[in-house]
């Protein structure tokens, strides 16, 4: 298992791309990628990838969500962490 | 794989172009009380449909090349949905009123006009297009079913199935310009999904549906069931 500090400066793959329509945000990879596939997320997950746009923190990133947002912090963290989780799997995530 | 190779070198520029390749069958369908399509096709057998995409390209559509008394259908689906197949019972249903554009990866060139789909030599595995270009007028996402049914969904709904079909450039900046593309191409076109069976009242139903639906949104629902 690897283990990542949350401390550790991070930010978007560059072959990957945001697009949204409506409500619904979307996280499309070049051709040629190790993921073929489309993200479709909500525009919670919308927020957290366009915060990984410019080099960030998972900390930073809990701590833009906390002050946006009125939910407790504890479910925020875990929000935001199980975003990353899902793009360090597809590789959309520079560390 | 050598010709496909290069099919997705030129995929990769397209966008430049205002065009994307995307993966589905297309077929063109002549309205009633215009000539048959067999005629129309010869008359631009010679003509040179890649001149006009590559070295030509504007923002308006091209007036030798559109023939206005029809319009194209596009089939999109996972591989081996049954894409070709339903397409096949639209040529059977329609006789020499449809001719196929494209059954493997047309290009869809979009303009301030509406999008426009060509015919290439790239057209699967029956070997089935035509040199021509005709006005996009819907896109059909299908799905196997055991009973025929048709809805007609918001671009919203359709853009995942728009993202996974339409060919992703390795290029970012290309790739964002098909996105572009894409967005513009769903302000002009028409979707819906389709869960259908193989049988002929599936074309029936899928052809009465989207040829004869002028309406703007909401949704439209018709139920076709297998007799």
């Amino acid at each position: 298992m690897i283990l990542h500090r949350k401390g550790t400066g991070m930010k978007l793959n560059k072959d990957f791309l945001t697009h949204n329509m409506s409500e619904d945000y979307y996280l499309v990879p070049v051709g040629g990628t190790d993921f073929s596939g489309i993200v479709k997320g909500n525009k919670t997950m919308g927020i957290i990838i366009e915060l990984l746009k410019n080099e960030t923190t998972e900390d930073q990133i809990i701590s833009a969500m906390t002050a946006r947002f009125d939910a407790p912090e504890e479910v925020l963290k875990r929000d935001v962490e199980k975003v990353l989780v899902e793009l360090r799997k597809i590789g959309a995530l520079e560390e | 794989m050598e010709t496909l190779a290069l099919y997705r070198k030129i995929a990769e520029k397209m966008p430049a172009y205002d065009t994307v390749l995307f993966h589905g069958s297309a077929i063109a369908v002549e309205e009633p009380g215009g000539l048959p399509l067999c005629e129309l096709t010869e008359a631009y057998a010679t003509r040179d449909v890649y001149a006009t995409t590559e070295k030509h390209a504007t923002t308006d559509a091209d007036p030798d090349c559109i023939q206005t008394t029809r319009q194209a259908y596009l089939f999109t689906a996972k591989s081996g949905t049954g894409k070709s197949t339903h397409a096949r019972l639209w040529r059977e249903m329609l006789g020499t009123r449809a001719v196929m554009v494209n059954d493997d990866k047309p290009l869809i060139r979009v303009t301030d006009q509406g999008a426009l789909i060509y015919g290439t030599p790239w057209d699967g595995k029956h070997r089935l297009s035509s040199n021509i270009c005709v006005p996009l007028k819907a896109v059909c996402i299908l799905e196997q079913s055991l009973e025929n049914h048709i809805r007609r969904i918001t671009p919203t709904e359709a853009m995942p199935f728009l993202l996974q079909q339409v060919y992703r450039p390795s290029d970012p900046r290309m790739l964002a310009r098909t996105l572009e593309l894409i967005d513009r191409m769903a302000k002009s076109v028409s979707f819906y999904k389709l869960a259908c069976n193989m049988d002929p009242e599936a074309a029936q139903l899928s052809y009465h549906t989207m040829v004869t639906d002028e309406s703007p949104m909401p949704i439209i629902e018709r139920v076709w069931a297998v007799r």
